[in-house]
């Protein structure tokens, strides 16, 4: 009888701790009577018979908060899904080797009792991997590009001079047509070997493609590049 | 007595007042309906409306249509119909909306439906609020968005995919506007303007900043009319800073005679000279940049009064004669 034990202590423990949790769960009022480990010891190393009548109270205490709770079943399942499948296991492998020996009880009781819960489990990680199924389908991978910016410093005063100089002489053409152009396709292929300071903006806004009307848009603002690096040369 | 007299029957002959049941903020005009107008609520709570009126300028008259009224989840922060039509036999418009997210709507005769919804989240649990948008009227089916998690995002409509997101300020990205079918600029809580192109996505080009340091520009406006300028508003400032990106870093003009805080800019959609500004002075003000710089600085051709503070305005393409501004839960339609 000593022999045995550390292996009914372990098995206290766990219940204790199973009726914590479900008066917890429950709140359901009842008072469960448990024993304190020492003075246990002292009741199983006499009464063997008071030992199993024991075991039997506490299943019957399980049973009857089982059905109490019945109201507050979702508070159950919530707290039910934090227990791990193999610690359930493991509780059920001792509670049949228990129950076994009480009288009364069938293994198919246990059986049922278990399976109930381990049902639910299933199902309700059933529903998360949808969830997980549902969250990979928003998903929209694609790149975030975070651009280098470019500034300028200050233009000089001469710089805006000659923008003013432009604006003025905007209405012009005729006489400087030749050199004008000439002018624009040196700017055109500038622009088109590398970034400058000076063009930087022509790109900004030739990008409409073939059109008569911007045809039209971009031979005039060639022709006012031109007319800005002529007034330069002058000055 | 004359005078009174006479500023009343002004009045009544070049303003339409329409009073909405909730606060206005997002407005639009449809470019391919010539008097339908969109009106979005401001209330600050999840349920907003956004409506959809006609105007008949011949009788000075709004009327708003309830059937094309539809729920719209937080205030829209910005509307805009599709540049064009759809398609040549349909009679139905596409708005789109910004808030949480970009939405399409589809405008029918007698019911709207909610098209698509823009979603780039990487999970489903976040979303960043957009702060604008802008629909390019060369290539329509592309659609800039302006957020506040600092980044602008070019969407494919058809697909309702992204085409291209950009980390594109230090700060939030307070609006966006395109300029050319790839080129787009926007301003920013870090008080610059960038100017970016889809066909060198690894570059921008800042083309100017707010003079003291961290003042967030709030809006942008892209002159259609002449590409080659620009207007930007500053927080708390009563200026209108008009830009010439070929001279970055340097204002060619300021336009300072608002007496309180600027709140909205329009360039005109026929003439590449003239832009209106309204603000918190409950002035809005028409102005025509010279080609000179004037020493004493530039003052409006025109300026109305509003009862209170405006909020909103735009300048329809359709009809340029009239503009539209919003203040508590009016709107006014102005001619000009």
């Amino acid at each position: 009888m000593i022999k045995t034990y550390p292996w009914t202590l372990k098995i206290i423990d766990k219940e204790r701790i199973r009726i914590i949790n479900r008066e917890h769960e429950t709140s359901s009022g009842i008072v469960l009577a448990y024993a304190p480990p020492t003075l246990f010891y002292g009741i199983s190393k006499i009464w063997c018979d008071y030992y199993l009548l024991y075991i039997g109270l506490l299943y019957y205490n399980m049973i009857a908060l089982d059905r109490i709770s019945a109201k507050n079943i979702n508070q159950r399942e919530l707290k039910r899904s934090k227990f791990n499948i193999l610690q359930e296991s493991k509780l059920k492998k001792r509670w049949s080797l228990i129950v076994g020996r009480l009288p009364g009880r069938t293994p198919n009781d246990v059986k049922n009792y278990w399976n109930t819960y381990i049902r639910r489990k299933v199902s309700s990680s059933h529903k998360v991997v949808i969830n997980e199924k549902q969250e990979k389908t928003t998903v929209k991978p694609h790149v975030v590009i975070k651009p280098k910016a470019r500034t300028f410093s200050r233009p000089s005063p001469s710089g805006l001079r000659g923008s003013n100089v432009l604006r003025e002489e905007g209405g012009e053409s005729g006489a400087k047509h030749c050199s004008t152009h000439h002018q624009a396709c040196a700017a055109s292929s500038e622009c088109i070997n590398n970034w400058s300071t000076d063009q930087w903006w022509k790109t900004m806004m030739h990008d409409k493609g073939d059109n008569l009307d911007n045809n039209q848009c971009l031979l005039a603002y060639q022709d006012e590049v031109g007319k800005l690096k002529f007034i330069i040369l002058l000055s | 007595m004359e005078n009174s007299t006479e500023e009343s029957h002004l009045r009544s002959e070049n303003s339409v007042t329409y009073e909405s049941p909730y606060p206005i903020y997002g407005m639009s005009f449809s470019p391919s309906h010539p008097h339908r107008l969109a009106l979005g609520s401001f209330i600050e709570e999840y349920n907003n409306r956004v409506d959809i009126l006609s105007f008949h300028p011949d009788t000075l008259s709004v009327t708003p249509h309830p059937s094309l009224s539809f729920d719209h989840p937080y205030p829209p922060t910005k509307l805009m119909f599709h540049p064009r039509k759809p398609s040549p036999s349909s009679s139905s418009d596409l708005l789109a909306t910004s808030g949480d997210y970009l939405r399409l709507w589809e405008i029918r005769d007698n019911s709207v439906d909610a098209v698509s919804l823009f979603n780039n989240s990487k999970t489903s649990e976040f979303c960043a609020p957009l702060t604008s948008f802008d629909w390019n009227d060369i290539d329509p089916n592309r659609i800039a968005t302006s957020s506040i998690d600092t980044t602008c995002t070019i969407w494919d409509i058809e697909r309702t995919l992204v085409e291209t997101q950009l980390i594109a300020h230090d700060k939030e990205v307070y609006d966006i506007a395109w300029g050319e079918a790839r080129v787009f600029a926007s301003v920013s809580a870090d008080g610059s303007v960038r100017i970016f192109d889809l066909r060198d996505k690894e570059h921008s080009t800042i083309i100017y900043e707010s003079p003291h340091p961290d003042t967030p520009l709030l809006r942008l406006a892209w002159n259609k009319q002449d590409l080659r300028y620009m207007a930007t508003i500053l927080m708390d400032s009563n200026k209108v800073v008009i830009l010439d990106i070929r001279s970055p870093t340097t204002p060619v003009a300021e336009l300072e005679r608002h007496r309180g805080s600027v709140n909205a800019i329009a360039w005109a959609p026929h003439s590449s000279t003239h832009i209106c500004s309204a603000g918190d002075d409950t002035q809005a003000l028409i102005w025509e940049l010279p080609t000179l710089a004037s020493p004493t600085g530039i003052d409006p051709v025109c300026m109305y009064s509003a009862g209170c503070e405006i909020n909103q305005l735009q300048w329809s393409a359709a009809q340029p004669d009239w503009i539209a501004i919003a203040f508590a839960n009016k709107m006014q339609l102005l001619k000009v």
